[in-house]
C-alpha cells in the first residue's frame, strides 16, 4: 500500500502490490526453508524425519513467489491498491481512516479483555467498527455494543457456563 | 448392518425429543446468521463451532448438520434479495434470482429457491447414505500412500478450481501448509516455527483461521473500500410461493440440478461453484424461455440452487468416508469432528454408528424444519437484512472474537485472530481466494502424516506412490489438474497468435 497518497501512475503502484505479495511470499519461503534445514533433512530413527515436508512446502512458497513476481510484473494481476481507481483521493482518504478505525477497535479489545472485561471490551471495539462505516451516533452505539456484551456474557455464563472475563463492571454487581 | 436397517437406526437417533430440537436450534441459527449479508455458510459454521463444544459429540453434530444446510437456505435468501452471495456458489442465484427480485416475482424465486433446496438436499441425502457405505468398503483397502496422493488430488483441484487464477490458488494453499506446520510435529516432537512462543506449540486451529480470514479480513475489507452501505434490499410482497405455471418451469431444473451436483460434491475434486454454473447453462440451453436468462427466469434459480444443495451434501461423501474435504465449509466441518477427537474415515462408521447415522437421518429432518421455517417466515428473515451495515459489522467482529476466545479462553488467541484478519485483508485485496488456504492448514499435517508413513512402509522408496496402481491414477489425476489448464492457455496463445498472424 502506498503511504504518500499521491496520484502514482498505475504501474509504479503495480511495484507496491503484487510484487510486494510476492517478495512476501519469498521471504516466507527462507524462512520455512531455513527452518526446515535447522531440522535437518537426513533420516534419524524415522524414515522421513520432521525437516523433510517443511522444505517441499518451502519450495512451493519460492516457486509461487516467483510465478506471482512474475505475474505482477508483467501487469496480467492486479490487486485492489494497483486498480487505476477511479475514486477520488478523499475517498482513498476516507478508507483508510475507516481501515485505521477498525484496527483501533481490535487493539482496544485486546488491551481491555482482560483488564477490564469481555463487555466493556466488545462495547469499545464495537463503537470503533461502527464508526469505520460510518455510524457516528456514540451514545447509541455504546449503549448498543454494551447491550450486545452483557447478552452474550449472561447467555454465556448461564445457558453455556462458559465464563468470560468480567473485569471490574461486574464487581458492583 | 445394511444401509437400510442403518439409516433407520439413525431416524431413531435423530428423532429422540432432545435431537430433534438441537436440529430446531442448528436451523435457526444456521438460517438466521446465514441471512445477514456478507456471511456465507463456512462462516456461519465457523462463528458457531465454539458454542457447540459443550454438547455430546452426537447432538453437537445433529446441530451442526442444520448450521450447514440453514446457512444455505439463508445464504440464498440474501443473494436473491441483495445480490451479494456470500459464497462462490451462489453467485448464479444472485444473478438470476435478484432480477426476479427486481421484476417482483421475488416470492417466487424464494419459493423455488427454498423447495429446490428442500428436494436436492431431499435425494442427495439418500444418495449420501446408499454412496457412503460403498465408498467406505472401497476405503478400507486403501494405505497411506492412496490417502496421500488423494489429497494432492484434492489440493490440486481446491487450487486450480477455487478463484480466478491458478497462482494465487496455489499462493493460497502454500499458505495454508505452511499455518499447518506450525507446532510441534506429531512423530518425533520437533517444534516447527513457533517462533520460541510456547502458545504456539499446539498449531494454529483451523477454526481461527477461518474465522480471521473470513470475518476479521473481509470486515477489514469492506471498511477499506468505503463499501458501509448495505445494497438495496427489494422488499417481497404477498406470500413466498409458485403458481401453477412456476411450478411447472421449476421441477425438471431442480430434479436436473440434483443429478449435476451430487456427482461433482461427492468426487474428492469438490466444489459446489463449477456445478451451478454448468446447471445454469444447462437450463438455459433446454428452456423455452431462454430469452429470459439474465433478466429473471425461473429455471436459472431452480436448477444451480438446487445444484447447490446437491453438491454440499455430495461433499460430504468424501468428508465422512475419507475424512477428506474439498470446500471451506467442509473443512470447518472436518475441525469440528477433530475438536471432538473423531477422525472421519471409513472407521468412523464402524466406530460411531449412532453419530454418522444419526446426523445423515438429521439431514432429513433438517431440510424439512427448513422447508417449514423459511416458506412462511421468508418475511421475518428479511428483516435481518435491514440490519444497518455499522452496527452488522461491529456485531460480526464481536462475535467473531467471543467465539475464539471461548475456545480455550485464551487472549492469544485473539491475537492470531486478528493478525491472522490482517492477512485476510491482504489476500482479499490482492484476490488470492481464500478456501484452499483452510483446506491447505487442516489437510496439510494429515498429508504429510501419510506421506511418512507411506515412505515408512516402503523403506523409504519414492516410487511407492506411482508403482500402485490407484495411487499412480490419483497422482496422475492431480497433476493433470495443474496442468492442463497451463496447456489449455499455452495452446489458445498459439492459436491466437496464428490467428492474428493469417489475418
Amino acid at each position: 500500500m502506498s503511504d504518500t497518497g499521491t496520484a502514482a501512475s498505475p504501474k509504479d503502484r503495480r511495484l507496491s502490490g503484487g510484487l510486494l505479495i510476492g517478495l512476501g511470499y519469498l521471504a516466507l519461503a527462507a524462512f520455512v526453508g531455513t527452518g526446515a534445514l535447522a531440522i535437518g533433512l537426513t533420516p534419524t530413527y524415522s524414515r522421513v524425519g520432521p525437516g523433510v515436508f517443511p522444505a517441499a512446502v518451502a519450495a512451493g512458497l519460492a516457486a509461487v513467489g516467483v510465478a506471482l513476481i512474475v505475474q505482477a510484473l508483467m501487469g496480467r494481476w492486479e490487486t485492489e491498491w494497483d486498480r487505476a481507481d477511479p475514486r477520488d483521493a478523499a475517498t482513498r482518504r476516507r478508507g483508510r481512516a475507516a481501515l485505521a478505525w477498525v484496527a483501533v477497535g481490535l487493539v482496544l479489545d485486546l488491551l481491555l479483555l482482560d483488564a477490564a472485561g469481555f463487555v466493556i471490551a466488545s462495547a469499545a471495539m464495537f463503537v470503533c467498527t461502527a464508526q469505520a462505516f460510518g455510524s457516528s451516533n456514540l451514545v447509541r452505539n455504546t449503549v448498543l455494543g454494551l447491550a450486545l456484551g452483557g447478552a452474550i456474557f449472561i447467555v454465556f455464563a448461564y445457558a453455556l457456563q462458559v465464563r468470560l472475563p468480567a473485569g471490574w463492571l461486574w464487581t458492583f454487581f | 448392518m445394511d444401509t437400510f436397517a442403518a439409516l433407520l437406526h439413525g431416524f431413531s437417533v435423530a428423532l429422540t425429543p432432545v435431537n430433534l430440537l438441537w436440529a430446531l436450534v442448528g436451523v435457526t441459527l444456521g438460517t438466521g446468521v446465514g441471512v445477514l449479508p456478507g456471511i456465507g455458510p463456512s462462516l456461519t459454521i465457523a462463528m458457531l463451532l465454539p458454542t457447540t463444544h459443550r454438547l455430546d459429540p452426537t447432538g453437537a453434530f445433529i446441530m451442526f448438520a442444520g448450521i450447514y444446510y440453514g446457512a444455505m437456505y439463508g445464504s440464498s435468501t440474501t443473494s436473491i434479495l441483495m445480490n451479494t452471495p456470500g459464497e462462490s456458489s451462489s453467485v448464479v442465484t444472485a444473478l438470476e434470482g435478484n432480477r426476479m427480485a427486481r421484476n417482483g416475482r421475488g416470492s417466487a424465486a424464494l419459493a423455488t429457491a427454498a423447495i429446490g433446496s428442500f428436494v436436492a438436499g431431499t435425494l442427495a441425502t439418500a444418495g449420501l447414505a446408499f454412496f457412503a457405505p460403498v465408498v467406505v468398503e472401497f476405503a478400507l483397502t486403501f494405505g497411506p500412500a492412496e490417502y496421500f496422493a488423494l489429497m494432492l488430488v484434492a489440493f490440486a483441484a481446491v487450487s486450480a478450481v477455487l478463484g480466478s487464477s491458478l497462482t494465487r490458488g496455489l499462493a493460497s494453499l502454500f499458505l495454508g501448509l505452511t499455518l499447518g506446520l506450525i507446532g510441534i510435529d506429531m512423530q518425533t516432537g520437533q517444534a516447527r516455527l513457533t517462533l520460541g512462543l510456547p502458545e504456539l506449540l499446539d498449531g494454529i486451529e483451523v477454526v481461527v483461521a477461518a474465522v480471521g480470514l473470513f470475518a476479521v479480513g473481509e470486515t477489514l475489507y469492506l471498511a477499506y473500500m468505503s463499501a458501509g452501505a448495505p445494497a438495496d434490499i427489494i422488499p417481497i410482497k404477498g406470500r413466498v410461493w409458485m403458481t401453477r405455471d412456476e411450478w411447472r418451469r421449476s421441477w425438471k431444473p431442480w430434479l436436473r440440478g440434483t443429478v449435476i451436483g451430487f456427482p461433482f460434491g461427492a468426487m474428492p475434486a469438490g466444489g459446489a461453484e463449477i456445478p451451478t454454473f454448468l446447471s445454469y447453462a444447462v437450463e438455459r440451453k433446454l428452456s423455452r424461455h431462454a430469452e429470459q436468462f439474465g433478466t429473471g427466469a425461473i429455471e436459472g434459480v431452480a436448477g444451480p440452487e438446487a445444484a447447490n444443495n446437491a453438491a454440499v451434501t455430495g461433499v460430504l461423501v468424501p468428508l465422512l468416508t475419507l475424512g477428506l474435504p474439498t470446500s471451506a465449509t467442509a473443512a470447518i466441518m472436518l475441525a469440528a469432528f477433530q475438536q471432538y477427537g473423531l477422525n472421519p474415515g471409513p472407521l468412523l462408521f464402524e466406530k460411531s454408528t449412532d453419530l454418522v447415522w444419526g446426523l445423515i437421518a438429521s439431514l432429513y429432518v433438517g431440510n424439512i424444519m427448513l422447508l417449514l421455517l423459511n416458506l412462511p417466515l421468508a418475511g421475518l428473515w428479511v428483516r435481518l437484512l435491514a440490519i444497518p451495515a455499522p452496527l452488522l459489522y461491529a456485531g460480526i467482529l464481536v462475535f467473531a472474537s467471543l467465539g475464539i476466545y471461548s475456545l480455550h479462553g485464551s487472549l492469544f488467541d485473539v491475537i492470531v485472530l486478528y493478525v491472522i484478519g490482517v492477512i485476510g485483508f491482504v489476500m482479499r485485496c490482492a484476490d488470492i481466494p481464500i478456501a484452499p488456504a483452510i483446506i491447505g492448514l487442516i489437510l496439510g499435517p494429515q498429508a504429510e502424516q501419510q506421506l511418512r508413513r507411506a515412505l515408512a512402509i516402503s523403506q523409504g522408496d519414492v516410487s511407492v506412490f506411482l508403482t500402485r496402481p490407484l495411487s499412480a491414477t490419483l497422482v496422475a489425476i492431480a497433476v493433470a489438474m495443474l496442468l492442463l489448464p497451463l496447456a489449455w492457455r499455452w495452446y489458445e496463445r498459439r492459436r491466437d497468435a496464428r490467428l492474428a498472424a493469417a489475418a
